[in-house]
Protein backbone atom coordinates (compact mmCIF):
# COMPACT_ATOMS: atom_id res chain seq x y z
CA UNK A 1 0.00 0.00 0.00
CA UNK A 2 1.79 2.65 -1.17
CA UNK A 3 5.62 3.28 -0.19
CA UNK A 4 4.11 3.45 3.52
CA UNK A 5 6.65 0.59 5.57
CA UNK A 6 4.67 0.02 8.48
CA UNK A 7 6.35 -3.15 9.45
CA UNK A 8 9.38 -0.90 10.38
CA UNK A 9 6.97 1.28 12.13
CA UNK A 10 5.00 -1.08 13.84
CA UNK A 11 7.15 -3.54 15.07
CA UNK A 12 4.49 -5.07 16.91
CA UNK A 13 2.14 -5.29 14.44
CA UNK A 14 -1.79 -4.49 14.79
CA UNK A 15 -4.55 -5.45 17.02
CA UNK A 16 -7.73 -5.56 14.61
CA UNK A 17 -7.05 -2.08 13.00
CA UNK A 18 -5.29 -0.29 15.81
CA UNK A 19 -1.33 -0.25 16.12
CA UNK A 20 0.22 -2.04 18.79
CA UNK A 21 1.47 -0.05 21.32
CA UNK A 22 5.44 -0.42 20.82
CA UNK A 23 6.60 -1.99 24.00
CA UNK A 24 5.39 -5.24 25.37
CA UNK A 25 5.18 -3.50 29.10
CA UNK A 26 2.93 -0.75 27.47
CA UNK A 27 0.71 -3.29 26.32
CA UNK A 28 0.73 -4.86 29.87
CA UNK A 29 0.46 -1.65 31.45
CA UNK A 30 -2.94 -0.81 29.82
CA UNK A 31 -4.10 -4.86 29.83
CA UNK A 32 -3.73 -3.70 33.84
CA UNK A 33 -5.61 -0.42 33.17
CA UNK A 34 -8.61 -1.51 31.09
CA UNK A 35 -9.20 -5.03 33.76
CA UNK A 36 -9.41 -2.35 36.63
CA UNK A 37 -11.24 -0.08 35.15
CA UNK A 38 -13.91 -2.84 34.44
CA UNK A 39 -13.15 -4.26 37.93
CA UNK A 40 -13.04 -1.16 39.90
CA UNK A 41 -15.08 1.31 37.93
CA UNK A 42 -17.62 -0.10 35.86
CA UNK A 43 -18.87 -3.21 38.19
CA UNK A 44 -19.36 -0.35 41.08
CA UNK A 45 -21.02 1.90 38.99
CA UNK A 46 -24.75 1.30 40.37
CA UNK A 47 -23.78 0.73 44.03
CA UNK A 48 -21.99 4.16 43.57
CA UNK A 49 -24.72 5.95 41.85
CA UNK A 50 -27.12 4.79 44.38
CA UNK A 51 -24.94 5.76 47.22
CA UNK A 52 -24.10 8.93 46.03
CA UNK A 53 -28.12 9.79 45.25
CA UNK A 54 -29.03 8.35 48.63
CA UNK A 55 -26.14 10.91 50.31
CA UNK A 56 -27.57 13.76 47.88
CA UNK A 57 -31.50 12.85 49.18
CA UNK A 58 -30.41 13.33 52.46
CA UNK A 59 -28.61 16.11 52.27
CA UNK A 60 -32.09 17.68 50.76
CA UNK A 61 -33.85 16.44 53.61
CA UNK A 62 -31.52 18.20 56.14
CA UNK A 63 -31.14 21.50 54.58
CA UNK A 64 -34.20 22.09 51.79
CA UNK A 65 -32.24 22.19 48.54
CA UNK A 66 -30.79 19.71 46.43
CA UNK A 67 -27.32 19.96 45.91
CA UNK A 68 -26.66 20.75 42.08
CA UNK A 69 -23.02 22.68 41.63
CA UNK A 70 -20.03 20.43 41.26
CA UNK A 71 -18.27 21.58 44.28
CA UNK A 72 -21.30 21.46 46.34
CA UNK A 73 -21.78 17.72 45.28
CA UNK A 74 -18.80 17.09 45.69
CA UNK A 75 -18.97 18.48 49.24
CA UNK A 76 -21.87 16.14 50.07
CA UNK A 77 -20.91 12.78 48.36
CA UNK A 78 -17.12 12.74 49.06
CA UNK A 79 -17.17 12.34 52.58
CA UNK A 80 -18.29 8.47 51.73
CA UNK A 81 -14.67 6.72 51.77
CA UNK A 82 -16.17 4.83 48.73
CA UNK A 83 -17.28 7.38 46.49
CA UNK A 84 -14.05 9.14 47.02
CA UNK A 85 -12.05 6.29 46.11
CA UNK A 86 -14.52 5.47 42.70
CA UNK A 87 -14.20 8.62 41.41
CA UNK A 88 -10.08 8.56 42.11
CA UNK A 89 -9.82 5.21 40.55
CA UNK A 90 -11.84 6.60 38.10
CA UNK A 91 -9.54 9.57 37.53
CA UNK A 92 -6.04 8.08 37.91
CA UNK A 93 -6.75 4.80 35.29
CA UNK A 94 -7.94 7.63 33.10
CA UNK A 95 -4.83 9.72 33.19
CA UNK A 96 -2.39 7.04 33.38
CA UNK A 97 -3.84 5.64 30.10
CA UNK A 98 -3.71 8.45 27.89
CA UNK A 99 0.13 9.21 28.99
CA UNK A 100 1.40 5.56 28.63
CA UNK A 101 0.06 4.91 25.22
CA UNK A 102 0.99 8.41 23.97
CA UNK A 103 4.84 7.65 25.46
CA UNK A 104 4.46 4.52 23.83
CA UNK A 105 3.68 5.25 20.34
CA UNK A 106 5.87 8.75 20.92
CA UNK A 107 8.95 6.92 21.35
CA UNK A 108 8.63 6.66 17.06
CA UNK A 109 7.11 10.16 16.80
CA UNK A 110 8.48 11.47 13.80
CA UNK A 111 7.93 8.15 11.92
CA UNK A 112 4.54 8.12 12.84
CA UNK A 113 4.43 12.04 11.31
CA UNK A 114 5.87 10.81 8.54
CA UNK A 115 3.64 8.01 7.60
CA UNK A 116 0.66 10.52 8.24
CA UNK A 117 2.41 12.44 5.84
CA UNK A 118 3.06 10.41 3.27
CA UNK A 119 -0.81 9.10 3.71
CA UNK A 120 -1.87 12.72 2.86
CA UNK A 121 -1.11 11.74 -0.60
CA UNK A 122 -1.90 8.30 -1.29
CA UNK A 123 -4.89 6.36 -2.38
CA UNK A 124 -7.42 4.72 -1.78
CA UNK A 125 -9.73 7.32 -0.89
CA UNK A 126 -8.07 10.56 0.17
CA UNK A 127 -8.28 13.39 2.88
CA UNK A 128 -8.04 17.09 2.43
CA UNK A 129 -7.46 19.22 5.55
CA UNK A 130 -6.33 22.49 6.32
CA UNK A 131 -2.92 23.34 8.14
CA UNK A 132 -4.17 27.25 8.38
CA UNK A 133 -7.79 26.03 10.14
CA UNK A 134 -8.27 27.88 13.36
CA UNK A 135 -10.42 25.88 15.94
CA UNK A 136 -13.36 27.48 18.00
CA UNK A 137 -12.48 27.12 21.91
CA UNK A 138 -15.57 24.74 22.18
CA UNK A 139 -13.30 22.59 20.27
CA UNK A 140 -10.43 22.44 21.71
CA UNK A 141 -11.20 20.67 25.35
CA UNK A 142 -9.31 17.61 26.34
CA UNK A 143 -12.24 15.09 25.78
CA UNK A 144 -12.42 12.49 28.12
CA UNK A 145 -9.25 13.83 29.83
CA UNK A 146 -6.83 12.95 26.90
CA UNK A 147 -4.16 15.61 26.48
CA UNK A 148 -4.80 17.52 23.56
CA UNK A 149 -7.86 16.31 22.85
CA UNK A 150 -9.10 15.76 19.15
CA UNK A 151 -7.66 18.69 17.82
CA UNK A 152 -3.94 19.67 19.75
CA UNK A 153 -1.76 17.10 19.20
CA UNK A 154 -0.91 15.54 15.67
CA UNK A 155 -0.79 12.02 16.75
CA UNK A 156 -3.40 12.44 18.64
CA UNK A 157 -5.63 10.41 16.83
CA UNK A 158 -3.78 7.26 17.19
CA UNK A 159 -2.90 7.59 20.86
CA UNK A 160 -7.32 7.95 21.16
CA UNK A 161 -7.26 5.29 19.05
CA UNK A 162 -5.76 2.32 21.42
CA UNK A 163 -7.48 4.43 24.26
CA UNK A 164 -10.55 3.91 23.01
CA UNK A 165 -10.34 0.33 23.29
CA UNK A 166 -10.01 0.75 26.65
CA UNK A 167 -12.77 3.27 27.27
CA UNK A 168 -14.54 0.93 26.06
CA UNK A 169 -13.83 -1.61 28.22
CA UNK A 170 -11.82 -3.80 25.71
CA UNK A 171 -14.51 -4.50 23.37
CA UNK A 172 -14.92 -3.82 20.00
CA UNK A 173 -11.93 -5.10 18.81
CA UNK A 174 -11.47 -4.72 14.93
CA UNK A 175 -13.90 -1.57 15.22
CA UNK A 176 -16.97 -4.70 15.63
CA UNK A 177 -19.04 -1.87 17.89
CA UNK A 178 -19.09 0.55 14.95
CA UNK A 179 -18.93 -2.32 12.20
CA UNK A 180 -22.51 -3.24 14.38
CA UNK A 181 -23.87 0.46 14.39
CA UNK A 182 -23.06 0.96 10.42
CA UNK A 183 -24.48 -2.22 9.58
CA UNK A 184 -27.95 -0.89 11.56
CA UNK A 185 -27.70 2.85 10.18
CA UNK A 186 -31.11 3.61 8.74
CA UNK A 187 -31.32 3.94 4.79
CA UNK A 188 -33.82 6.40 2.84
CA UNK A 189 -37.17 4.95 2.15
CA UNK A 190 -36.59 4.53 -1.33
CA UNK A 191 -33.42 2.28 -0.69
CA UNK A 192 -31.16 4.50 -2.88
CA UNK A 193 -27.41 5.35 -1.12
CA UNK A 194 -25.33 6.90 -3.49
CA UNK A 195 -23.68 8.86 -1.02
CA UNK A 196 -22.98 8.49 2.70
CA UNK A 197 -21.40 10.77 5.07
CA UNK A 198 -20.44 10.15 8.99
CA UNK A 199 -19.62 13.60 10.79
CA UNK A 200 -17.12 13.59 13.54
CA UNK A 201 -15.85 10.49 12.34
CA UNK A 202 -13.12 10.58 14.24
CA UNK A 203 -10.38 7.90 13.19
CA UNK A 204 -13.20 6.20 10.92
CA UNK A 205 -14.22 3.31 12.79
CA UNK A 206 -17.59 3.74 11.16
CA UNK A 207 -16.75 5.34 7.97
CA UNK A 208 -15.14 2.19 7.21
CA UNK A 209 -18.15 -0.10 8.49
CA UNK A 210 -20.69 2.13 6.08
CA UNK A 211 -17.93 1.35 3.07
CA UNK A 212 -18.23 -2.53 3.86
CA UNK A 213 -21.86 -2.13 3.77
CA UNK A 214 -22.33 0.03 0.75
CA UNK A 215 -18.90 -0.87 -1.38
CA UNK A 216 -20.68 1.14 -4.36
CA UNK A 217 -21.81 4.34 -2.58
CA UNK A 218 -19.35 7.71 -2.07
CA UNK A 219 -18.46 7.36 1.67
CA UNK A 220 -17.27 10.29 3.47
CA UNK A 221 -16.01 10.78 6.75
CA UNK A 222 -15.73 14.37 8.06
CA UNK A 223 -14.24 15.72 11.49
CA UNK A 224 -13.43 18.76 13.08
CA UNK A 225 -9.81 17.79 13.60
CA UNK A 226 -7.49 17.29 11.45
CA UNK A 227 -5.48 14.95 13.45
CA UNK A 228 -8.11 12.83 13.18
CA UNK A 229 -8.91 12.54 9.65
CA UNK A 230 -5.52 12.45 8.69
CA UNK A 231 -4.99 9.27 10.93
CA UNK A 232 -8.24 8.03 9.70
CA UNK A 233 -7.16 7.85 6.27
CA UNK A 234 -3.81 6.50 7.04
CA UNK A 235 -6.01 3.38 9.09
CA UNK A 236 -8.28 2.92 5.90
CA UNK A 237 -5.73 2.64 3.45
CA UNK A 238 -4.39 -0.42 6.17
CA UNK A 239 -7.96 -1.99 5.47
CA UNK A 240 -7.71 -1.16 1.78
CA UNK A 241 -11.12 0.34 1.49
CA UNK A 242 -11.48 3.53 -0.51
CA UNK A 243 -13.18 6.20 1.88
CA UNK A 244 -13.17 10.27 1.39
CA UNK A 245 -12.14 12.36 4.65
CA UNK A 246 -12.26 16.13 5.17
CA UNK A 247 -11.42 18.16 7.81
CA UNK A 248 -15.03 20.10 8.04
CA UNK A 249 -17.00 20.97 11.05
CA UNK A 250 -20.43 19.58 11.38
CA UNK A 251 -22.05 22.73 11.41
CA UNK A 252 -20.04 24.25 8.03
CA UNK A 253 -19.51 21.72 5.69
CA UNK A 254 -18.15 22.26 2.32
CA UNK A 255 -21.33 20.51 0.23
CA UNK A 256 -23.82 21.68 -2.05
CA UNK A 257 -27.47 21.50 -0.78
CA UNK A 258 -29.25 18.05 -1.38
CA UNK A 259 -26.16 16.20 -2.04
CA UNK A 260 -25.71 12.58 0.54
CA UNK A 261 -28.52 9.93 0.81
CA UNK A 262 -27.53 9.41 4.72
CA UNK A 263 -25.64 11.52 7.09
CA UNK A 264 -25.19 9.88 10.50
CA UNK A 265 -23.63 10.83 13.58
CA UNK A 266 -22.22 9.07 15.89
CA UNK A 267 -21.49 9.61 19.71
CA UNK A 268 -20.48 13.21 18.81
CA UNK A 269 -23.39 15.00 19.69
CA UNK A 270 -22.58 14.94 23.70
CA UNK A 271 -19.61 16.21 23.06
CA UNK A 272 -20.42 19.78 21.23
CA UNK A 273 -22.42 22.50 23.02
CA UNK A 274 -26.36 22.91 22.43
CA UNK A 275 -26.24 25.62 19.95
CA UNK A 276 -23.83 23.58 17.59
CA UNK A 277 -25.99 20.66 17.78
CA UNK A 278 -28.89 23.09 16.28
CA UNK A 279 -26.51 23.95 13.21
CA UNK A 280 -25.51 20.51 13.06
CA UNK A 281 -28.87 19.46 12.55
CA UNK A 282 -30.12 22.22 10.16
CA UNK A 283 -26.64 21.83 7.97
CA UNK A 284 -27.21 17.60 7.71
CA UNK A 285 -30.73 18.68 6.48
CA UNK A 286 -29.35 20.93 3.63
CA UNK A 287 -26.88 18.61 2.70
CA UNK A 288 -29.42 15.60 2.61
CA UNK A 289 -31.41 15.14 -0.35
CA UNK A 290 -35.13 15.00 0.14
CA UNK A 291 -36.03 11.62 1.08
CA UNK A 292 -32.70 11.09 2.68
CA UNK A 293 -31.76 10.11 5.93
CA UNK A 294 -30.39 11.11 9.39
CA UNK A 295 -29.04 8.67 11.67
CA UNK A 296 -28.47 10.08 14.85
CA UNK A 297 -26.14 7.75 18.00
CA UNK A 298 -25.59 8.72 20.71
CA UNK A 299 -26.57 8.66 24.63
CA UNK A 300 -30.30 8.27 25.89
CA UNK A 301 -31.87 11.95 26.50
CA UNK A 302 -32.67 12.34 30.38
CA UNK A 303 -36.33 12.01 29.62
CA UNK A 304 -35.66 8.40 28.39
CA UNK A 305 -34.08 7.10 31.89
CA UNK A 306 -34.40 6.19 35.09
CA UNK A 307 -33.39 8.61 37.81
CA UNK A 308 -30.31 8.32 39.71
CA UNK A 309 -27.30 8.77 37.14
CA UNK A 310 -27.04 12.63 36.51
CA UNK A 311 -24.75 13.26 39.53
CA UNK A 312 -22.55 10.60 38.27
CA UNK A 313 -23.51 12.43 34.73
CA UNK A 314 -22.25 15.30 35.88
CA UNK A 315 -18.98 13.84 37.72
CA UNK A 316 -18.12 12.84 34.04
CA UNK A 317 -18.87 15.85 32.75
CA UNK A 318 -16.51 17.64 35.27
CA UNK A 319 -13.55 15.17 36.08
CA UNK A 320 -13.55 13.29 32.96
CA UNK A 321 -13.79 16.12 30.03
CA UNK A 322 -17.00 16.09 29.37
CA UNK A 323 -18.15 19.52 29.27
CA UNK A 324 -21.47 19.09 26.86
CA UNK A 325 -22.33 15.89 27.59
CA UNK A 326 -25.53 17.46 30.12
CA UNK A 327 -26.33 19.82 28.02
CA UNK A 328 -26.89 17.16 24.89
CA UNK A 329 -28.94 15.06 27.32
CA UNK A 330 -31.10 17.05 28.71
CA UNK A 331 -31.76 19.10 25.20
CA UNK A 332 -34.91 17.28 24.26
CA UNK A 333 -32.33 16.12 20.68
CA UNK A 334 -35.71 14.52 19.33
CA UNK A 335 -37.69 17.63 19.28
CA UNK A 336 -34.66 19.67 18.23
CA UNK A 337 -34.32 17.41 14.92
CA UNK A 338 -38.28 17.78 14.43
CA UNK A 339 -37.54 21.81 14.76
CA UNK A 340 -35.20 21.09 12.12
CA UNK A 341 -37.32 19.83 9.77
CA UNK A 342 -36.79 15.91 9.65
CA UNK A 343 -39.50 13.42 10.04
CA UNK A 344 -38.74 11.13 13.37
CA UNK A 345 -39.31 7.56 12.12
CA UNK A 346 -39.73 6.78 16.18
CA UNK A 347 -40.21 8.54 19.75
CA UNK A 348 -39.79 4.76 21.21
CA UNK A 349 -36.55 4.59 23.52
CA UNK A 350 -36.09 1.11 22.89
CA UNK A 351 -36.70 1.64 19.32
CA UNK A 352 -34.34 4.82 19.64
CA UNK A 353 -31.50 2.17 21.63
CA UNK A 354 -32.09 -0.26 18.77
CA UNK A 355 -31.83 2.33 15.81
CA UNK A 356 -30.75 5.41 16.46
CA UNK A 357 -32.75 7.99 16.31
CA UNK A 358 -33.67 8.32 12.14
CA UNK A 359 -35.14 11.82 10.54
CA UNK A 360 -36.24 11.49 7.12
CA UNK A 361 -35.70 14.89 5.39
CA UNK A 362 -39.17 15.58 4.06
CA UNK A 363 -39.50 14.78 0.16
CA UNK B 1 -12.99 26.10 1.41
CA UNK B 2 -14.79 28.66 2.01
CA UNK B 3 -14.01 32.63 1.32
CA UNK B 4 -13.38 33.85 4.93
CA UNK B 5 -10.25 33.77 6.60
CA UNK B 6 -9.32 31.06 9.05
CA UNK B 7 -9.42 33.69 11.79
CA UNK B 8 -12.79 34.98 10.73
CA UNK B 9 -14.26 31.32 10.24
CA UNK B 10 -13.25 30.47 14.05
CA UNK B 11 -15.19 33.33 15.05
CA UNK B 12 -18.37 32.48 13.16
CA UNK B 13 -17.86 28.71 14.27
CA UNK B 14 -17.91 30.64 18.19
CA UNK B 15 -20.62 32.89 17.46
CA UNK B 16 -22.96 32.71 21.03
CA UNK B 17 -20.42 29.99 22.55
CA UNK B 18 -18.61 32.12 24.71
CA UNK B 19 -20.18 30.40 27.39
CA UNK B 20 -18.87 26.86 27.67
CA UNK B 21 -15.67 28.33 29.00
CA UNK B 22 -17.73 28.68 32.38
CA UNK B 23 -19.43 25.10 31.80
CA UNK B 24 -17.85 22.39 34.45
CA UNK B 25 -15.25 20.56 32.40
CA UNK B 26 -14.15 22.90 30.25
CA UNK B 27 -10.83 22.73 31.93
CA UNK B 28 -9.31 19.61 33.09
CA UNK B 29 -8.57 21.07 36.54
CA UNK B 30 -6.84 18.98 39.10
CA UNK B 31 -9.31 17.58 41.27
CA UNK B 32 -8.73 15.37 44.42
CA UNK B 33 -11.48 13.48 46.23
CA UNK B 34 -10.51 13.07 49.68
CA UNK B 35 -10.24 15.83 52.50
CA UNK B 36 -6.34 15.09 52.67
CA UNK B 37 -4.83 14.92 49.43
CA UNK B 38 -2.40 12.61 50.66
CA UNK B 39 -4.74 9.96 50.59
CA UNK B 40 -5.52 10.83 46.65
CA UNK B 41 -1.84 10.34 46.17
CA UNK B 42 -1.38 6.87 48.24
CA UNK B 43 -4.40 5.52 45.97
CA UNK B 44 -2.20 6.53 42.87
CA UNK B 45 1.12 5.49 43.57
CA UNK B 46 -1.21 2.08 44.77
CA UNK B 47 -2.49 1.77 41.62
CA UNK B 48 0.54 2.54 39.38
CA UNK B 49 2.56 -0.10 41.68
CA UNK B 50 -0.48 -2.26 40.77
CA UNK B 51 0.57 -1.92 37.16
CA UNK B 52 4.00 -2.10 37.31
CA UNK B 53 4.14 -5.18 38.95
CA UNK B 54 1.32 -6.92 36.18
CA UNK B 55 4.00 -5.87 34.09
CA UNK B 56 6.59 -8.14 35.65
CA UNK B 57 4.03 -11.15 36.42
CA UNK B 58 3.19 -10.27 32.83
CA UNK B 59 7.23 -10.76 31.08
CA UNK B 60 6.99 -13.97 33.27
CA UNK B 61 4.76 -15.46 32.07
CA UNK B 62 5.65 -14.56 28.43
CA UNK B 63 9.02 -15.92 29.20
CA UNK B 64 7.99 -19.47 30.90
CA UNK B 65 5.67 -19.90 27.83
CA UNK B 66 8.51 -19.33 25.28
CA UNK B 67 10.95 -21.44 27.58
CA UNK B 68 8.61 -23.76 28.14
CA UNK B 69 7.31 -23.69 24.15
CA UNK B 70 10.57 -23.12 22.28
CA UNK B 71 13.46 -23.86 24.36
CA UNK B 72 14.91 -20.29 24.77
CA UNK B 73 14.06 -16.97 25.14
CA UNK B 74 15.29 -13.56 24.24
CA UNK B 75 13.96 -10.06 24.59
CA UNK B 76 13.07 -9.46 20.72
CA UNK B 77 10.89 -12.95 20.79
CA UNK B 78 9.16 -11.61 24.07
CA UNK B 79 8.19 -8.27 21.94
CA UNK B 80 7.12 -9.91 18.92
CA UNK B 81 5.10 -12.87 21.32
CA UNK B 82 1.61 -13.19 20.38
CA UNK B 83 -0.36 -15.27 22.90
CA UNK B 84 -2.73 -17.66 21.22
CA UNK B 85 -6.39 -17.08 22.06
CA UNK B 86 -6.19 -19.80 25.01
CA UNK B 87 -3.29 -18.55 26.30
CA UNK B 88 -4.48 -15.10 26.03
CA UNK B 89 -7.70 -16.06 27.88
CA UNK B 90 -5.16 -17.63 30.53
CA UNK B 91 -3.34 -14.11 30.76
CA UNK B 92 -6.45 -12.32 31.28
CA UNK B 93 -8.17 -14.17 34.26
CA UNK B 94 -4.48 -14.98 35.83
CA UNK B 95 -5.07 -10.41 35.95
CA UNK B 96 -8.23 -10.25 37.25
CA UNK B 97 -8.03 -12.82 40.15
CA UNK B 98 -4.79 -10.75 40.32
CA UNK B 99 -6.78 -6.85 40.38
CA UNK B 100 -9.60 -8.56 42.90
CA UNK B 101 -7.11 -9.92 45.14
CA UNK B 102 -5.10 -6.68 45.49
CA UNK B 103 -7.86 -4.31 45.87
CA UNK B 104 -10.96 -6.24 47.36
CA UNK B 105 -10.86 -4.25 50.61
CA UNK B 106 -11.37 -0.78 48.29
CA UNK B 107 -15.45 -1.35 48.42
CA UNK B 108 -15.84 -4.02 51.33
CA UNK B 109 -17.94 -1.62 52.83
CA UNK B 110 -20.83 -1.22 49.95
CA UNK B 111 -21.70 -4.73 48.74
CA UNK B 112 -21.09 -7.13 45.93
CA UNK B 113 -19.92 -5.48 42.65
CA UNK B 114 -22.20 -5.65 39.72
CA UNK B 115 -21.34 -6.74 36.33
CA UNK B 116 -18.09 -5.81 35.23
CA UNK B 117 -19.21 -3.97 31.53
CA UNK B 118 -19.35 -1.04 29.84
CA UNK B 119 -22.13 1.28 31.23
CA UNK B 120 -23.20 3.54 28.08
CA UNK B 121 -26.74 4.91 27.10
CA UNK B 122 -25.71 3.92 23.77
CA UNK B 123 -25.16 0.61 24.63
CA UNK B 124 -27.93 -0.35 26.83
CA UNK B 125 -31.00 1.91 28.05
CA UNK B 126 -31.02 2.13 31.33
C1 LIG C 1 -16.40 10.69 20.46
S1 LIG C 1 -15.74 11.22 18.95
C2 LIG C 1 -16.79 10.31 17.86
C3 LIG C 1 -16.11 9.23 17.26
C4 LIG C 1 -16.64 8.46 16.09
N1 LIG C 1 -17.81 9.00 15.47
C5 LIG C 1 -16.87 7.08 16.59
O1 LIG C 1 -17.96 6.60 16.44
O2 LIG C 1 -15.94 6.50 17.11
C6 LIG C 1 -16.25 12.84 18.57
C7 LIG C 1 -15.58 13.40 17.33
O3 LIG C 1 -16.28 14.55 16.92
C8 LIG C 1 -15.37 15.51 16.47
N2 LIG C 1 -16.01 16.82 16.52
C9 LIG C 1 -16.20 17.63 17.59
N3 LIG C 1 -16.86 18.75 17.22
C10 LIG C 1 -17.08 18.63 15.89
C11 LIG C 1 -17.73 19.45 14.93
N4 LIG C 1 -18.26 20.61 15.26
N5 LIG C 1 -17.77 19.02 13.66
C12 LIG C 1 -17.24 17.85 13.30
N6 LIG C 1 -16.62 17.03 14.17
C13 LIG C 1 -16.54 17.42 15.44
C14 LIG C 1 -14.16 15.35 17.34
O4 LIG C 1 -13.01 15.86 16.71
C15 LIG C 1 -14.15 13.83 17.53
O5 LIG C 1 -13.33 13.22 16.59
Amino acid sequence: MGHIDTKSLLTRGFNGNSPELLKRADEAYCDFVSDARNILMYAQFQNIGQLGAGELDAAAKATGNLPNSPEAIKGVVMKVPEIATYFRVKRTLQESYWQRIAESYGMKASEFEQALNEADKTGPGSVTWDPNFVYPAYATVDIHIQPGGYTGKTLGALTYDYGTKIFFGGAGDADSLHHSMADKTATPKDGVVKRVMEVGCSIGQMACGLKKRFPDAEVWGTDIGAPMVRYAHWRTIQQGLDVHYAQMPAEDLDFPDNHFDVVTAHLLFHEIPVPVIKRVLNEAKRVLRPGGVFVLWDFFSAKNRSGGTNFMGLMDACDNGEPYAPGFVTCDVEALMEQAGFTLRSHDPQELGRAGRVGDKPV
Amino acid sequence: MSKQTPDERAKKLSEGLDYVKELPGFERGHPHYFKDPMIDHLLEIVLQLGAEMWIIRDRQMVTEYLLATEGKVTPEMIEAFKPTPEFREKMKEERRTYTRRVYQSLYEGIGPAGEAAFVSGVLKAR
